[in-house]
C-alpha cells in the first residue's frame, strides 16, 4: 500500500485536515473566550459570580462531554472510516456554533435560551471529541512513520491557531462596532461567521480520499466489528490507554490550558488589565510561539517523543509559576515604583465628578489614577449614589468600583515575552503528542483508542483549569490574606503536571522497540 | 502549597525526570521504580478522592448559607465528583497493577 503519492498530495492533505480542525477549535473556543458576555446574556442576572460560574460550568460541560464524543465518533471512525466521521463532526460543530449566535437572549425568552445554549454547548463538545482524533489519524496514516511527528505537528498547531483566530475575530469585531454595541449584539458576529468557515472547509474535505491504511484494512476485511469492545475490553490496549492518559495527556492538557486560557483570565480578571490589551499581546505571543509546534514535532522524529514531551513538562513545572509572578509584578507594581511627582498626572490623580440624576439623586464619580515607572497606569473608578430620598435606596445597594490597569509601553514587550515563553512550553509538550498516540495504537481501533485518553486528559483535566483555578483562588482568601493568593490557581495544573511527569518518566516507552514490547502498534514495517 | 514548587526536592525531582527521559534505566532498577510509582499512584488516588469529596461536600453545604449559590454549587460539584471519582479509581487501579508488577517485564505482553 502506497502511503503518500507525492509531496503536493501530503501538503494538501495536511492543509485540508488542518483547516477543518482549526475551524472546529475556533468554534469551540469562542464560547469560552466570550464567557463573561455569555453569562450576562443567557443566565439569570443578579449575581455576576453565579452567572460566571454557571457559564464556566457550561464551559466545563463542553469539555466533559468530549470523552463521550470521542467514544461515539471514535467508534464510527473505526467502523466506517476517518473521512466521513470528521465530515459529520465538522457539520455538527459549525451548525451548533451558528445557532448559538442566533438564539434570543434570556431577556427575550427566559430559561429556554439558557437551556438551548447548554444543549448546543454539549453538541459542540461531542463534535470536538470526534474531530481531533480523526484529523490526526488521517494525516498520520498518510505519512511515513519517520515523518509522523513533523506531519501531525501541523494539526497540533490548530488548537492554538483556533484560539488565535477566535481572539482576532473578537478583537476586530469589538473594535469595529464599539464596546457597547459588541456587548449588545456584536458578540453574535463571530458565532455567525462560523457557518461560512465550515462551508468552505466542508467543500475542501469532501473531495479528500479515505486514509490508505484504513482502506487497506477494509480491503482485507480486517476492520474491527466492535471497536469499543476491542479498544476497552482488550486488557493490553486498555493499559495503553491508561498509560497514555496518566503518563502524557493529562499533563499536557493542563499545561496547554494554563499557558493560554488561564494566562488570559489571570491578566484580565486577576490583574484587571484591559481585555483588548491582553488579547492583542496574546495574539502576538501565539504567533511568535507557533513555529515551535513544527520544530518540536520535527525534532520528535529525530530524537524520540519522550525526551521532548517530558522535558517540556518539566520546564513548565519549573518556570510557569515564576513567569506568572513576573506577569503579576508588571500588572500590579509595588508602591515604591509609583511616580508621585509628575505634575500632569497629579492633576488627574483624583478627579471627582458630580451629576444629578433624573430622580434628583447625586451620582458622584471618583477617578483615582496612579502612574508607575515604565508608564503603567492604575485607574480606579468609584461611582457612588447619594439618594435624595433614602427610602428609595435599594437594600442590596453597593458602591460601584471598577479597577483598570493600562500597562506602559516599556512593559508591554516584557509581557509579550513572558506569554511567548508560556506558548513555547506548550509547543514542547503538545507537538509530539499526536504522533506518540498514533504510534501507540493499532489501525483498526486507533480512532477510539486515541480519542478517549486525549479528550479525558485534555478536555477534563485541562478544560477545568479555569474553574479549579478560580475555586482555589477563592479558597486562598483568609483573615490574614483577605485578597487571596493570586497564584493559588496554579496549584491544580502544576500538581497534575508533576504527577504526570513522574509517571511518564517510568512508564512511557522511549522508542519504537520499547513501544512494541508493551503491546503497542506493530505496523512500523508497513 | 504553592511553595511546594519552589522546594528544592521538587526541583531536583523534575531535573532527574528530565534527565531520565533521555536515557532508559536498567530493567531491574526501572521495575523497582515502577512499583514505587505505582504505590504512589494508589496513595495519590485515595488522598485525591478524599480531598475532592471533602471539598465538594464543604462547598455544597456552604452553599446552603448563600441561597444564590445553592444550585450552581450543587450542580457543579455533583458533576465534578461524578466525573473525577472514576478517573481517580482508574489511577488507583493503574497504580495497583504497576505495584503488582504488571508493567515490569514488558516482553510478557
Amino acid at each position: 500500500m502506497k502511503i503518500t503519492k507525492n509531496q503536493t498530495d501530503i501538503t494538501s492533505i495536511i492543509a485540508s485536515s488542518s483547516l477543518g480542525t482549526l475551524i472546529e477549535w475556533y468554534d469551540f473556543y469562542l464560547f469560552g473566550t466570550l464567557a463573561a458576555i455569555m453569562a450576562d446574556k443567557f443566565f439569570p442576572p443578579g449575581n455576576p459570580t453565579a452567572a460566571l460560574l454557571s457559564t464556566l460550568a457550561t464551559f466545563a460541560a463542553g469539555f466533559i462531554v468530549r470523552p463521550f464524543g470521542a467514544l461515539f465518533f471514535g467508534r464510527l471512525g473505526d467502523l466506517i472510516g476517518r473521512k466521513y466521521t470528521f465530515l459529520v463532526t465538522l457539520v455538527l460543530m459549525g451548525s451548533s456554533t451558528f445557532v448559538i449566535g442566533a438564539i434570543p437572549t434570556y431577556e427575550s425568552i427566559g430559561w429556554l435560551s439558557s437551556f438551548m445554549v447548554l444543549i448546543l454547548r454539549l453538541l459542540q463538545g461531542l463534535a470536538v471529541g470526534g474531530e481531533y482524533g480523526g484529523a490526526v489519524i488521517y494525516v498520520a496514516e498518510h505519512s511515513h512513520l519517520r515523518e509522523r511527528g513533523f506531519r501531525t505537528s501541523w494539526i497540533q498547531t490548530t488548537p492554538t491557531l483556533g484560539f488565535f483566530v477566535a481572539l482576532m475575530v473578537i478583537l476586530v469585531t469589538r473594535q469595529s462596532v464599539g464596546e457597547a454595541a459588541f456587548n449588545d449584539w456584536g458578540w453574535r458576529m463571530p458565532f455567525l461567521l462560523s457557518i461560512l468557515l465550515v462551508a468552505i472547509s466542508f467543500v475542501v474535505r469532501v473531495k479528500m480520499e479515505e486514509s490508505p491504511l484504513f482502506q487497506q484494512l477494509q480491503f482485507k476485511d480486517e476492520t474491527s466489528q466492535n471497536p469499543l469492545q476491542d479498544a476497552l475490553g482488550n486488557p493490553v490496549n486498555f493499559r495503553l490507554i491508561m498509560m497514555a492518559l496518566f503518563a502524557v495527556v493529562m499533563g499536557s492538557g493542563v499545561i496547554w490550558y494554563t499557558s493560554q486560557f488561564y494566562a488570559r483570565l489571570f491578566l484580565i480578571n486577576g490583574c484587571k488589565v484591559d481585555p483588548i490589551q491582553v488579547d492583542t499581546w496574546l495574539c502576538i505571543a501565539l504567533l511568535l510561539g507557533l513555529p515551535g509546534f513544527i520544530f518540536f514535532g520535527w525534532l520528535s522524529d529525530k530524537i524520540g517523543r519522550k525526551p521532548i514531551l517530558l522535558t517540556g513538562m518539566g520546564l513548565a513545572i519549573l518556570f510557569t509559576k515564576p513567569i506568572f509572578q513576573q506577569l503579576y509584578a508588571i500588572a500590579k507594581p509595588s508602591e515604591d515604583r509609583e511616580v508621585k511627582a509628575m505634575t500632569q498626572y497629579t492633576i488627574n490623580a483624583l478627579t471627582v465628578f458630580d451629576e444629578i440624576t433624573p430622580k434628583n439623586d447625586r451620582l458622584q464619580t471618583t477617578v483615582e489614577t496612579h502612574l508607575y515607572l515604565g508608564g503603567t497606569l492604575n485607574i480606579t473608578t468609584k461611582k457612588e449614589t447619594f439618594f435624595a430620598d433614602t427610602a428609595t435606596k435599594p437594600k442590596d445597594y453597593k458602591i460601584d468600583i471598577q479597577k483598570k490597569v493600562e500597562i506602559g509601553v516599556y512593559y508591554k514587550v516584557y509581557i509579550i515575552f513572558y506569554l511567548t515563553l508560556l506558548v513555547l512550553l506548550v509547543t514542547m509538550v503538545y507537538a509530539p503528542i499526536a504522533a506518540f498516540l498514533v504510534d501507540l495504537f493499532p489501525t483498526k481501533i486507533r480512532y477510539t483508542s486515541l480519542s478517549l485518553p486525549y479528550h479525558i486528559g485534555n478536555g477534563i483535566f485541562g478544560g477545568l483549569v479555569p474553574l479549579f483555578a478560580t475555586i482555589m483562588f477563592e479558597q486562598s482568601k483568609s483573615d490574614t490574606q483577605p485578597f487571596g493568593d493570586p497564584l493559588a490557581g496554579l496549584n491544580y495544573p502544576m500538581t497534575i503536571a508533576l504527577v504526570c511527569l513522574v509517571i511518564g518518566t517510568f512508564f512511557m516507552p522511549r522508542n519504537s522497540k520499547e513501544r512494541e514490547k508493551i503491546g503497542g502498534n506493530r505496523e512500523y514495517q508497513f | 502549597m504553592l511553595s511546594l514548587y519552589n522546594h528544592i526536592v521538587v526541583q531536583l525531582l523534575v531535573v532527574v525526570c528530565i534527565g531520565l527521559s533521555f536515557k532508559s534505566l536498567p530493567a531491574s532498577i526501572a521495575n523497582v521504580m515502577r512499583k514505587i510509582v505505582g504505590f504512589g499512584c494508589i496513595l495519590l488516588a485515595m488522598v485525591a478522592t478524599f480531598y475532592f469529596i471533602k471539598i465538594g461536600f464543604h462547598e455544597m453545604s456552604a452553599a446552603n448559607v448563600v441561597p444564590a449559590k445553592l444550585t450552581t454549587n450543587r450542580i457543579q460539584w455533583t458533576i465534578l465528583i461524578v466525573i473525577f471519582i472514576p478517573i481517580m479509581y482508574s489511577l488507583g487501579i493503574y497504580g495497583y497493577r504497576a505495584f503488582r508488577g504488571v508493567f515490569d517485564n514488558m516482553e510478557k505482553y
